[in-house]
């Protein structure tokens, strides 16, 4: 301590002295340090400032203060959790919280060491053991059972099940016709008799318990046998519960419950030969394999491919040309047309550049499918492969599909699925791309393969090779209905012809953009397809065999979902409401009728479908289209001739995140008379007649189920926000750059769109925004070259713009991105085989957000209203007690 | 030495049409890009220096 | 042993920067490399690290036995002998690769020679397993020499293995691309891959190494990793 330090400040050196007789040397500074900051910081006057040191020193004596201070803050925390921050601008509240919180505490928390939790906890202990030991046992009993059907289904046939099946339907005794129809009704005589005999209650318990126990005992049997024998079973059972439905389950006595009571009936039976339809047209999916084409190309056809556009933007129909330009066919018999109906000078322009046709008509009648008729009149390919513009195809199209026709000239028609890079409206606004198959999916990964079997594909207007003669045939594309593509399929297969199914995407799209768009499309879909059930009728009509009829009868049912999903989304309304009952049976009775057959069916729909559509998800997806292909299958049916083609837009941009009231109003207005029904239900509950209290129940389980799916429905009409004008699309190859200094690394392509590439470094790169970067990428050991631009960095992340490309790079790029063979492959075994629990799961949080969206969306003039409710059950929630936090040791 | 003998290209991809084929059949082994041999009419036709080899080996062949 | 010969089709097409690469990418998968410097530039040491001072080579010497006094081991672990600043006629050179396959060496070692681009190689006593490896360049000129090469290998009884490889591949160049693109469709004998063309291999032997050492990161480092898998993977069938 040097003098001149006593001289600039006296008080603080002579006080500094004087303590450091008393203290050491690191307590002095202690004193002083608090004492600066008291004074300082907390603004505490200079006695008070000067003495709380010392007191903390003096009780430091006696008390661990350190660790006293975080033990008292721990466990204030710990038992007071929700007392808000700080304590002293919430005084008030936190005393009543924290008086409260004690009262609990002493009741709720003090208890665990009490001794009637400590028997509690015994006996929780035994009967946890005693049920995982049920538990273990039935689980080994499970898989012995499990064992045994399976040797018993393979027993005398060595070989597998697939095989197993063959062998059955190529056994020799079905070539004899008497036993074969001997055999056939005999079975059809078993089953009518397994449907129609009328059981006691008990015996039907013991029966449909049976079945399904012999139904879970083969969810672990893999193979084509077990499923056929799911089938079996579900077609028994649920014809049963329609036979009891019908005989036993009408309220004669009440005209209002039968009016009720039948309308849900027929609801059910509509449901009913959907899923027998379903059944048939999946029961075998052919999975065909492509076939080879012969050595010499000289022998290839000619194939004409016609890129039909109306009012989409060049870039969309660019990239789709580019791409049909590289499919790898001899040039000499590939020849690609771009038929503008929008008649667009700049198409022209392009298609002149880039080496391809451009075709227009004078007038624009029967849309597409006049543009294509009106194609075929200027073009001479032996086969016509037709792209939308906005898919693009792979590489190796041709070679995938056209072995069919040179193996069997009767086949006229080789379709592949739609495949869709960006996410649908579905899946963009529920967010769950790429985690629950899309709509899509089942039709193309399933019903599209099951129908090849009956020969019933569909066409499906894109991503498809036609063969011309059979056009010819028929009188070219059909145009009487707004679906041309199914209809002119229809027509070929009257015809004769045979159409095919390869389940190998070739091709990708865009997705419709939103939700209007998408019901839009999925309008005129159950529009031209109500229309050519009137004009064209497949049921009745020539030349199709009855497979095929049955394939077109379930495509038009589908379509007519729209009254049975109402019904079924108001039912359990009319007993709530109008104590109607529409299912006139005692509570038991409907439980061991309704319930486990709902349970074997949709187990059994999870079995064939799990891959492509998740249990619960069809229900979502119907729900939404219910209201809206209501009305135009109606009107098509009653008259076919009206309303007219309308286009499919897409590839747009939703600037602002928004919700599609307009969309939704139905589903409201649903979800609306639900949520009072539960209400009403919830009070006849209380206050009614107990007798009812069972029908009552189920009715108010059903109506919940009704919610949650309507609430997923409801969550579809937020419409997110679209923010790219390109589609990223993610992927996951190697390439190079080349930087300007003339290194060259290594990188990972993670992603790419049409103008746009990202790669990943292996280590931290040194690339600034603007620089020059040549980007490297090759297909197969073809390398490329492509000058871009580096548009973003981050750590080992580079964006990089692809700008100025001359239309020869252009088509480069495209094949080594977009139209490389492999490129959409592994997007259809992404999926895992559903699991009813975690697709309902799913659903459920949907729903949930789904009606966090309706408060988050609600209009302006409710939003005070909806923020104070929140906000007052926030308050409120928090002056009730929490539970202490219980901090796990092993942490 | 084994480690090598598995190592791929980090900078090339694997060709696609045969990754396809492997999956699902439906091509010969011995394929050769159609694509390809039109190519490369145009570009042996495109440098005189080319042009004249080639020439030169098809008369040399006959 | 395995033998593999390296020679440039012409000169300057970097068939010395090859071959130390190679070496060094062989040598890391743990087998024992002998790399020979066959080309009387007698450059091969410096890829190595070998002292610019030391000039004597194989060729210095006047029998086998003092040639073996001239062996080096770099860092890595690869051996190898360079050409010395005497001159050497094509006995000579038969001579030492005759010499050096007679070495008493590991089971599995490799043994690259680095070949100057003049030499006649069916002179060089080749047999059915080694591997001749041409170093061309994407260009007329070698478009030229290439099917001169296929046109002598038709006449001569050829029983090595014999492969074109594209060094120094550079896709932006048109002419590159396209010609490229017509060998690897038309062109038989020409290695399904190719090393690209990267500034990393001039700057490395600058800096006195290779450029597998150098820049870990580099599509040399790919490269010639992919060169020796795929020379390992053609030995064990």
């Amino acid at each position: 301590m040097s003098f001149s330090l006593l001289y600039k400040h006296p008080i603080h050196s002579v006080f500094y002295i004087l303590l450091s007789i008393l203290f050491t040397d690191k307590l002095v500074r202690y004193i002083f340090l608090k004492f600066y900051s008291y004074f300082n910081q907390h603004k505490v006057n200079v006695i008070e400032a000067f003495t709380m040191p010392f007191i903390t020193l003096f009780s430091s004596l006696f008390i661990d203060i350190k660790n006293n201070k975080t033990n008292f803050e721990l466990a204030l925390k710990n038992y007071y959790p929700h007392l808000m921050l700080p304590y002293r601008s919430y005084i008030y509240t936190n005393i009543i919280r924290f008086f409260i919180q004690s009262i609990f505490l002493l009741f709720y928390a003090n208890k665990p060491k009490s001794n009637s939790k400590l028997i509690s906890k015994n006996i929780a202990h035994i009967f946890y053991n005693g049920a995982s030991y049920c538990l273990s046992q039935l689980r080994w009993f499970d898989l012995k059972l499990g064992k045994l059907l399976k040797r018993l289904l393979s027993k005398n046939r060595k070989r597998t099940e697939k095989s197993a099946l063959k062998t059955m339907v190529n056994a020799r005794v079905w070539q004899n016709k008497p036993i074969k129809y001997i055999i056939i009704s005999f079975i059809l005589f078993l089953l009518a008799v397994f449907i129609t005999i009328p059981f006691s209650l008990e015996a039907q318990a013991v029966f449909i318990s049976l079945i399904l126990l012999v139904a879970y005992a083969l969810k672990r049997v893999k193979g084509q046998l077990a499923t056929i024998i799911m089938i079996t079973l579900s077609v028994t059972t649920s014809s049963r519960y329609l036979w009891w439905r019908y005989t036993e389950t009408l309220n004669w006595d009440d005209p209002l419950a039968l009016f009720l009571g039948a309308g849900l009936l027929l609801a059910e039976s509509y449901a009913w030969l959907v899923l027998i339809l379903g059944f048939f047209q999946t029961i075998n999916p052919l999975e065909r394999k492509p076939a080879p084409l012969p050595k010499n190309t000289d022998s290839w056809p000619t194939v004409d491919v016609y890129i039909p556009t109306y009012n989409e933007p060049l870039s969309v129909v660019k990239t789709t040309t580019l791409a049909a330009l590289s499919i790898d066919w001899p040039a000499d018999k590939l020849n690609i047309y771009i038929l503008d109906d929008g008649k667009r000078p700049e198409f022209a322009e392009f298609a002149k550049q880039a080496g391809a046709g451009y075709l227009t008509r004078p007038d624009n009648n029967h849309a597409k499918a006049g543009n294509l008729n009106s194609a075929m009149c200027h073009t001479d390919g032996e086969y016509i492969a037709i792209f939308d513009c906005d898919h693009v195809p792979a590489r190796s199209f041709l070679q995938m599909t056209m072995g069919q026709f040179l193996k069997d000239s009767k086949v006229c028609l080789v379709q592949t699925p739609h495949h869709f890079f960006s996410a649908d409206p579905f899946e963009r606004n529920l967010n769950n791309h790429s985690k629950i198959p899309n709509e899509n999916m089942l039709f193309y990964g399933l019903i599209q393969d099951g129908n090849d079997m009956w020969d019933a594909t569909f066409f499906c207007g894109s991503c498809a090779v036609l063969k011309r003669q059979a056009l010819n045939d028929i009188g070219g594309f059909a145009f009487e209905t707004v679906t041309e593509d199914a209809h002119t399929a229809l027509r070929m297969q009257r015809a004769g012809y045979k159409t095919t199914y390869i389940n190998i995407p070739q091709a990708a799209g865009l997705a419709t953009d939103s939700l209007s768009a998408h019901v839009g499309q999925r309008i005129r879909w159950a529009r031209g397809m109500a229309q050519i059930f009137r004009l064209d009728n497949p049921l009745f009509g020539k030349g199709l065999n009855i497979p095929q009829r049955l394939c077109y009868l379930n495509a038009m049912l589908h379509f007519l979902s729209g009254i049975p999903r109402i019904v079924f989304l108001t039912a359990p309304l009319a007993l709530i409401y109008f104590n109607a009952y529409i299912i006139y049976a005692p509570f038991l009775a409907i439980f061991i009728y309704v319930v486990p057959t709902l349970i074997q069916v949709k187990t059994t729909n999870s079995r064939i479908q799990g891959k492509y559509r998740y249990s619960f998800w069809g229900e979502v997806y119907e729900s939404v289209l219910a209201w809206y292909i209501l009305k135009p299958t109606t009107v098509a049916l009653f008259n076919p001739k009206k309303g007219k083609f309308n286009v499919t837009e897409k590839g747009g941009l939703n600037n602002k995140e928004h919700y599609d009231w307009a969309i939704s109003k139905p589903y409201l207005v649903l979800l609306l008379i639900n949520l009072i029904g539960m209400l009403v239900g919830i009070l006849r509950l209380l206050f009614g007649d107990p007798s009812q209290l069972g029908v009552l129940l189920i009715s108010m389980a059903w109506a919940i189920y009704n919610i949650i799916i309507l609430g997923a429905a409801v969550a579809v009409a937020a419409e997110a926000r679209q923010v790219r004008h390109s589609h990223r699309i993610k992927a996951n190859f190697p390439a190079a750059i080349r930087l300007k200094n003339g290194h060259t690394l290594k990188v990972k392509i993670t992603d790419y769109s049409d103008n746009g590439v990202g790669v990943e470094t292996e280590h931290t790169h040194l690339c600034n925004v603007n620089d020059k970067i040549e980007l490297l990428m090759s297909r197969g050991n073809k390398q490329f070259s492509f000058l871009t631009y580096v548009c973003n960095t981050r750590d080992k992340q580079i964006g990089l713009t692809i700008k100025d490309l001359s239309l020869e790079k252009q088509r480069a790029f495209i094949q080594c991105t977009f139209s490389r063979a492999d490129a959409w492959l592994d997007w259809q075994n992404n999926f895992r085989h559903d699991r009813p629990s975690y697709s309902f799961k799913e659903v459920q949080k949907t729903s949930l957000r789904g009606f966090n969206n309706l408060l988050f969306h609600a209009p302006r003039v409710l939003q005070p209203i909806i923020k104070f409710m929140t906000n007052l059950i926030i308050y409120i929630n928090s002056f009730i007690p929490k539970r202490p936090i219980v901090h796990n040791i092993y942490d | 030495m084994n480690n090598l003998i598995v190592k791929n290209s980090q900078t090339l991809t694997s060709n696609d049409i045969e990754n396809l084929a492997k999956r699902f059949g439906g091509k010969s082994n011995d394929y050769i890009e159609i694509v390809n041999t039109q190519k490369n009419k145009q570009t042996i036709n495109k440098y005189a220096l080319l042009k004249e080899i080639d020439n030169a080996l098809k008369s040399l062949s006959n | 042993m395995q033998r593999i010969f390296i020679k440039g089709i012409k000169g300057g097409i970097g068939s010395t920067s090859v071959v130390a690469n190679l070496a060094c990418a062989l040598r890391k998968s743990n087998v024992d490399v002998i790399a020979i410097d066959l080309d009387a530039k007698s450059d091969l040491g410096l890829h190595f690290g070998l002292k610019w001072t030391t000039t004597k080579g194989w060729s210095n010497a006047d029998s086998f036995e003092e040639a073996l006094t001239h062996f080096y081991k770099d860092s890595d672990g690869v051996i190898f002998l360079p050409f010395g600043d005497k001159n050497a006629n094509l006995n000579d050179i038969k001579t030492i690769v005759e010499n050096c396959t007679k070495l008493d060496c590991k089971l599995g070692t490799w043994m690259l020679f680095d070949c100057p681009s003049h030499i006649d190689i069916s002179e060089l006593a080749l047999e059915t397993k080694d591997i001749l490896i041409e170093l061309v360049t994407c260009d007329a000129i070698c478009h030229s020499l290439i099917y001169k090469r296929l046109q002598m290998l038709q006449n001569v009884e050829s029983n090595w293995n014999h492969f074109f490889l594209v060094n120094r591949y550079n896709a932006a160049s048109v002419l590159e691309f396209d010609i490229y693109s017509l060998w690897q469709s038309t062109l038989p004998f020409i290695a399904p891959f190719f090393i690209n063309l990267d500034e990393v291999i001039k700057e490395s032997t600058a800096h006195r190494n290779v450029a597998l050492n150098c820049a870990p990161y580099s599509v040399a480092n790919d490269d010639f990793e992919t060169l020796a898998g795929w020379l390992v993977s053609k030995v064990a069938f």
